[in-house]
């Protein structure tokens, strides 16, 4: 029986490849989650084909919503609001999420309201950790975004570095295509740097110098093509593990040493890690032992919730029913868009 | 009986309104790209004229395509979703059986001198659906019976026929489309003898190969009326399917071909 206080938001995910919804209670209790992962289909193209994801949106969404009510044992008349990404995303992928939402919310009343997927990610650590206020330093890591944001108290957002060419998840998804790994090539190179040496070959790390927040990961992508192209036995079985954890490693030293230099410039205490590359071991345990040493907290979503997700943008949402920000059904899908 | 049905699919964003087989309302404007902006606004004033709300709505009914690619899948999810939450059937129609409708109402006067002298009329949508090809499917104008082929009643000079799908629906290249259509003609019953309208924007795109074809022979005729879908006839479609209890499909977009990423 729902207690009246209680709000219950309906997020609706669909900006990439992933057909996702979930109900969220309060922000924060997660009553179901669903996913309907389109890796498989993707994986003989080596990437995310923005036309097959679409057709593939338009034949899932309303299974996967009405799996989310089924599993959270409720109707839509529970449901107080429906929160769903608008932007940024690939608007093949984006509209079918948004046309299911403003049908719902035309035909059973319930309020509709448009979030912003990267601020979604930034609002997934809360689902763990209600309590956490803002004044945060957010690293956003995934295949198609590697950036750095200052949010303050008021949960304002400002950008304060960002990739200049791939993405991190994008680089680990070219060498794994290049190296014929797979798709998605985030959790194979995890998987087979874990039993590599991640010192025995040495990759450059990009921008770590700078002097500003932002990365660049496609030289070192080019940097490893050369080195296995003038050394043919670096992609043989044996030392494949020892190439990739050598990559991975540069990587998330970046990523890291970045980071914190970051927190430390701003005087910030608090770093929020999210998206997909955010669910890489090796990245989760440097940033932990980072953070230890610097005495700066650290705080990183459970797996599933790293991953493009509803339940995060049914927290969003949550909040800004809260504050009463409601849309209109004018709301149109942005494929760029920052804050 | 209100049946409430939206087209997506082509530049003009149309959501139609009928109730015992009468267009009560309509709102029909140009979308320029705008169509998930408008289209809950547009049923809601389609509906408000109506005097209905989405609640008395019986049925939906959605043009499948093929058509803009973005464009019909806002339609589609629109309407897929509005079906599952209100509980409605909601009925896909093909956009050949949309134009189909179109030019056999167009083509009144041709259809009943040849019918009235025993000469079969067949009418041949022709979609131009990029990359040199076409996509068409043959239909006959019959005057009664049942037939599961039927995709709509329409009524001449208070004469009730019947138009049937009489082909598969085909994608042809443009150059050979004439062999293509006389083929699928000699296949069909009495197509062999048969007058042939032709419609869609087809016949504009690939304007020469038609009129070099129809040309001084007056077998043959162009629509050029119907280069695009109409929301009344679409409805038309909808409201036969209804009539005759069909279980609605499996909605999803029409492509006329397998997307291949990269050409290859």
């Amino acid at each position: 029986m729902k207690d009246k206080k209680d709000i219950y938001i309906l997020g609706i995910e669909s900006s990439c490849d992933d057909t996702c919804a979930a109900v969220v209670v309060n922000g924060s209790d997660i009553l179901s989650n669903i996913v309907s992962s389109q890796n498989e289909i993707h994986k003989k193209y080596g990437g995310v084909v923005p036309e097959v994801a679409s057709r593939r949106h338009i034949e899932m969404i309303d299974i996967v919503i009405m799996e989310a009510l089924k599993k959270a044992g409720i109707g839509l008349e529970t449901i107080d609001a429906i929160s769903v990404t608008n932007r940024p995303g690939l608007i093949g992928s984006l509209l079918v999420g948004v046309g299911a939402a403003k049908a719902i919310s035309y035909a059973a009343g319930i309020p509709l309201i448009a979030v912003n997927h990267l601020e979604a990610h930034l609002y997934s650590n809360l689902l763990e950790n209600p309590k956490i206020t803002g004044g945060f330093l957010g690293l956003i890591v995934s295949g198609g975004h590697s950036s750095l944001y200052l949010v303050g108290k008021e949960w304002n957002i400002i950008k304060v570095g960002h990739t200049v060419d791939d993405a991190a998840g994008e680089a680990f998804d070219k060498i794994a295509r290049y190296l014929n790994l797979g798709y998605p090539g985030g959790p194979v190179i995890d998987r087979l740097a874990a039993v590599g040496d991640e010192d025995l070959l040495e990759f450059p790390r990009p921008m770590m110098e700078s002097g500003d927040f932002n990365f660049s990961f496609s030289g070192l992508k080019t940097a490893l093509i050369y080195r296995t192209k003038k050394d043919r036995s670096l992609m043989s079985e044996n030392n494949i593990p020892h190439l990739v954890a050598g990559f991975q490693k540069a990587i998330v030293d970046v990523l890291t040493h970045k980071t914190i230099a970051a927190a430390k410039e701003f005087g910030i205490s608090k770093v929020f890690i999210s998206g997909g590359v955010a669910a890489n071991s090796r990245l989760r345990k440097e940033f932990l032992k980072k953070g230890k040493e610097n005495n700066i907290e650290i705080y990183i979503p459970p797996l599933y919730l790293c991953m493009d997700n509803a339940s995060m943008v049914g927290c969003l949402g949550y909040h800004k029913f809260k504050k009463g920000l409601i849309d209109d059904m004018e709301i149109d899908v942005y494929s760029r868009s920052d804050f | 009986m209100y049946i409430l049905s939206i087209d997506s699919t082509t530049k003009q964003l149309s959501v139609i309104i009928s109730s015992g087989g009468e267009v009560i309302s309509k709102v029909s404007r140009g979308s320029d790209r705008n169509s998930m902006k408008m289209i809950i606004s547009d049923i809601d004033g389609a509906l408000k004229r109506a005097g209905a709300s989405i609640m008395e709505v019986d049925a939906l009914g959605v043009n499948l395509g093929p058509g803009d690619f973005t464009g019909t899948r806002i339609g589609i999810s629109i309407m897929k979703t509005l079906g599952w939450v209100l509980d409605r059937p909601v009925y896909g129609i093909n956009a050949l059986d949309i134009f189909a409708s179109g030019i056999a109402l167009g083509g009144q006067d041709f259809i009943s001198s040849n019918i009235d002298s025993d000469i079969p009329v067949v009418i041949a949508p022709c979609l131009d659906v990029r990359k040199g090809e076409i996509y068409y499917c043959l239909y006959n104008i019959t005057g009664g019976g049942k037939d599961d082929n039927t995709i709509a009643n329409i009524v001449i000079e208070s004469k009730s026929y019947k138009i049937n799908r009489i082909s598969a629906r085909c994608l042809v290249n443009a150059d050979t489309f004439f062999n293509d259509l006389l083929k699928n003609l000699k296949k069909a019953s009495g197509g062999a003898d048969a007058r042939v309208i032709f419609g869609g924007n087809g016949i504009e795109s690939y304007g020469e190969i038609f009129s070099a074809f129809t040309e001084d022979d007056d077998r043959y005729l162009l629509d050029k009326n119907n280069a695009f879908p109409v929301p009344e006839f679409l409805n038309l479609c909808v409201s036969y399917r209804i009539s005759c209890k069909a279980m609605p499909e499996k909605i999803n977009p029409v492509y006329v071909r397998e997307f291949i990423p990269f050409g290859k």
